[in-house]
């Protein structure tokens, strides 16, 4: 049975069997599809370290199964990608505790890293905490309680409406407005910090 | 999924990714998730809500002690219709 597919979705059949016949096109179609995806999922997971290379491992492995037929119904090849990623990240993880644990053995009980922020992590931390916290007090008292109340607080919609007075369209307006003028300051206040370190590096030259 | 994710549910999915509460097991995530990763536009949407809900939350929270983070699915958030935030 075939699943019902978004709009804009690529072909999966045609692109399983193009695969399967080494098509190279196909291929390079499936790497620029998924890359993008598989990228997010594993940086979630598991950080910046290495990236590229588990983006390569996550292909590898989905394109080498299409090749070898493994993958019998080209519709489920989502669900066949995600389980890749899936597993990869559980390795991983399980791997990197294994490691962490026998370094500890070793280390008679001493844990050799320490989770806490790199000191210029920490710093470039306050500082996106500072950019946002500015961008928020720049927005209107209403439109911070707004956002507060939903992203913060996890009010609902219907428990916002009602304390604030608000319909449901005016909640949706005025939450999309919100988020606009926040991020739009936020953008002004980064482009202008960048600025002045533009300006503080060019004195120092 | 017959259709792209609506703004609401990005909106939830996001929430949830940057609260930590996401649970991966349930139907309406693996859905979003499969989808997420062939869209390249659904996806770019999930970021920046994610950036933007962290973002409020880290500014929110430096003027507040105290913070509700309660456990919630996904599917109880209401999913009315409409486009992206």
């Amino acid at each position: 049975m075939r699943s019902e597919q978004s709009p804009g979705q690529p072909n999966w059949t045609d692109l399983v069997d193009r695969i399967r016949h080494d098509e190279s096109s196909a291929l390079e179609e499936l790497y620029r599809i998924f890359s993008k995806g598989m990228r997010y999922y594993l940086h979630r997971q598991l950080g910046p370290q290495d990236l590229d290379d588990r983006v390569h491992d996550c292909f590898l492995i989905v394109a080498q199964a299409i090749r070898r037929g493994e993958l019998r119904d080209p519709e489920r090849l989502l669900g066949f990608a995600r389980t890749i990623v899936r597993r990869q990240i559980a390795e991983h993880i399980s791997l990197a505790v294994q490691q962490r644990k026998q370094q500890v053995d070793m280390d008679l009980g001493v844990p050799l890293s320490d989770s806490r922020l790199s000191p210029e992590a920490s710093a470039i931390r306050n500082e996106q905490e500072q950019l946002a916290l500015s961008s928020l007090k720049g927005i209107s008292k209403r439109a911070r309680e707004l956002l507060t109340r939903f992203y913060l607080k996890e009010q609902s919609r219907e428990q916002i409406c009602s304390e604030m007075n608000l319909s449901e369209t005016q909640f949706r307006v005025y939450k999309s407005r919100a988020k606009a003028r926040f991020g739009e300051l936020g953008r002004r206040r980064l482009s202008g910090c960048e600025l002045k370190v533009l300006q503080d590096c060019s004195q120092e030259v | 999924m017959t259709n792209h994710p609506d703004g609401d549910q990005i909106e939830a999915y996001a929430m949830a990714v940057v609260q930590g509460y996401l649970d991966e097991q349930e139907a309406l995530i693996i859905e979003i998730e499969d989808h997420l990763l062939w869209c390249h536009a659904c996806l770019e949407n999930v970021m920046r809500e994610e950036r933007i809900v962290a973002a409020v939350r880290s500014a929110a929270l430096s003027t507040r002690s105290e913070i509700h983070r309660p456990k919630k699915k996904l599917a109880t958030v209401r999913m009315a219709g409409g486009g992206n935030p």
